[in-house]
């Protein structure tokens, strides 16, 4: 099975570097004879399947990404497609992000069809999969986690459920900050991150999170909640 | 210009259509996705005298002998090619093993090796003028071609294979007759940075030939300065004095260093700019990335990546627009290394 996703940037690499490796994927540096250049990250679990992580820069390249390899699927057949964002608005919801690939499914011009939140496109006799993984939680966090719905606010989520004591100890930090400026997402992650992290720097920081059991089992339990693990179990070992 | 084409039956392509042509289309793809067939069948699809065509389509392909036959997909079924844009033809194509008389006795005449053969080919233009081709080809490829019927629609095309084109001396004339020798000559001096001069001598047979002469009036055969020298002065001396209107080019980069590799992506940009309608094969990213990197909006407007691949002998293709292909030049990358 050869899967793809397309997420918006270097971090979002990063966590489903760690998501992929502890559930059983080897990484590589070559896929289907072809060597991964640039920033892609290439996967592999066993024989059975192969997997690329195209990180591309932000929500509109997704858009502009994901229709090139829509057309290219007559030459480059794929059985699943993941479309990975961040909804960015207050309350979870990936009503936006959905609104969005259905319309760059329009866009490219290719019939498509809805079934179970997934979108099954006809491609030549095989069937391709187009899924959309959307980042956040429902789970509410007061003033120790970012307002907007991204992957800093899932990973902040899962390290205050199992290390409580970190979010007063984040909330002193960000407040004490000199010059006052916006805190945001990014700031919130940092701030987590900071110590445990530290030396291996951001990126690592997204990935490591899947190294401690407890993080990764609330991980998965957030993703569950949002719906979002229904479109990452697809592209996971059984 | 061209716009697309169809293919049925010809070489290794059951069927195939290219759509959106671009006026700079650059075809990649794996060894035998069928980029050379795509460029033979433009050449056959909108030029005249179509017999000619035919036979430069498959006598540029001599690594063996009598391959007419194998021009077609199956011999005993008919080719098809179509093209579309501002020229509208469809051409029938079919491989005969016995030459009609008139094409078997030219061939004889001209003392070609048997075994003999001939493709036929009748072309219908969209005001459904018609013209009939015969040609001939010896167990060598070379061909002999004869036509009748009226004049149909046409756009001047010319295939240039910078390894095997027409001999230098020739172009160069070409050149000097049109008043491009000091263009040409300070395109050489750009990847040659000692060349003095380009002279035009004669042996003692009185043949002519192509000299580099140096700073130390020291001349060299230009066919001895290297196969990439010879091919980017093969390319530059047909773009700066040809005036066809579509030129298909196999692999400009053949054998090229990147600083020459360089300039030939500036000679290809200047001939789109002056408004050639383009169509190459490639295996280059160098060549690709210099064409990126000068390209203006107007430019990258113009551009259009085909990514072909021979599918159970279907042709299939998928494109990116010229900013696309900035955007994915990563894939692009992949493809090719």
């Amino acid at each position: 099975m050869r899967f793809e996703v397309l997420c918006e940037g270097y971090h979002d690499r990063a966590f489903w570097k760690g998501l992929l490796l502890h559930h059983g994927y080897e990484e590589c540096r070559k896929l289907d004879g072809k060597k991964i250049a640039g920033g892609v990250y290439g996967y592999r679990f066993k024989d059975k399947h192969s997997l690329k992580v195209i990180p591309c820069g932000g929500k509109p390249e997704i858009r502009k990404k994901a229709i090139i390899r829509l057309r290219q699927l007559d030459i480059d057949p794929l059985d699943h497609l993941l479309i990975n964002l961040d909804p960015d608005s207050e309350d979870y919801s990936d009503k936006p992000c959905r609104d969005m690939v259905k319309g760059l499914l329009n866009d490219s011009s290719r019939k498509y069809k809805e079934k179970n939140g997934h979108f099954l496109l006809e491609n030549r006799g095989d069937m391709t999969t187009i899924s959309l993984v959307v980042w956040g939680t429902r789970a509410s966090g007061g003033r120790y986690l970012p307002g907007q719905q991204t992957l800093e606010r899932l990973v902040c989520s899962a390290v205050l459920t199992n290390y409580p004591e970190r979010g007063p100890a984040v909330g002193q930090f960000l407040k004490a900050e000199p010059h006052g400026g916006k805190v945001g997402p990014k700031q919130f992650a940092w701030s987590y991150m900071a110590k445990w992290a530290g030396d291996r720097g951001c990126e690592d920081f997204f990935n490591s999170v899947w190294e401690d059991p407890k993080l990764a089992h609330t991980l998965e339990n957030l993703l569950k909640e949002t719906g979002a693990w229904q479109s990452v179990a697809e592209i996971l070992p059984c | 210009m061209i716009k697309g084409l169809e293919i049925s039956g010809i070489r290794g392509i059951k069927k195939g259509r290219l759509d959106n042509l671009a006026p700079f289309t650059i075809l990649v793809g794996p060894n035998g996705a069928g980029k050379s067939t795509v460029l033979d069948t433009l050449l056959i699809g909108s030029c005249q005298p179509v017999g000619d065509a035919v036979g430069r389509a498959v006598s540029r392909r001599s690594l063996s002998a009598h391959t007419a036959r194998d021009f077609f997909y199956a011999r005993d079924t008919p080719a098809k090619i179509s093209v579309w844009g501002t020229v509208e033809r469809t051409c029938e194509l079919t491989w005969q093993a016995q030459p009609d008389q008139s094409i078997r006795e030219r061939l004889e005449y001209q003392k070609k090796w048997y075994p003999f053969s001939q493709i036929s080919c009748n072309v219908v233009d969209q005001k459904s003028k018609s013209q009939s081709s015969r040609t001939g080809f010896g167990n060598d490829n070379s061909y002999v071609y004869e036509y009748d019927g009226g004049p149909v629609e046409y756009v001047s095309t010319r295939l240039l294979d910078t390894t095997q084109d027409l001999p230098l001396d020739r172009l160069y004339s070409d050149l000097v007759q049109q008043g491009r020798r000091r263009e040409m000559k300070k395109m050489l001096q750009e990847v040659i940075p000692h060349l003095d001069d380009i002279e035009l001598l004669t042996d003692e047979n009185n043949r002519p030939s192509l000299f580099l002469v140096d700073e130390n009036e020291k001349a060299v055969p230009m066919a001895l300065a290297g196969d990439g020298l010879v091919g980017f002065a093969r390319l530059g001396f047909t773009l700066l004095t040809r005036s066809e209107k579509l030129m298909l080019i196999e692999e400009p980069e053949v054998h090229q260093h990147p600083a020459c590799i360089e300039k030939t992506a500036i000679a290809l940009r200047n001939a789109v700019r002056q408004g050639m309608q383009m169509v190459l094969t490639t295996h280059s990213l160098d060549l690709i990335d210099y064409l990126l990197d000068g390209a203006n909006e107007d430019d990258l407007g113009k551009m259009k990546l085909f990514k072909l691949v021979l599918k159970d002998n279907e042709l299939l293709s998928s494109y990116l627009d010229g900013p696309e292909i900035k955007q994915e030049r990563q894939t692009i990358e992949e493809e090719l290394r």
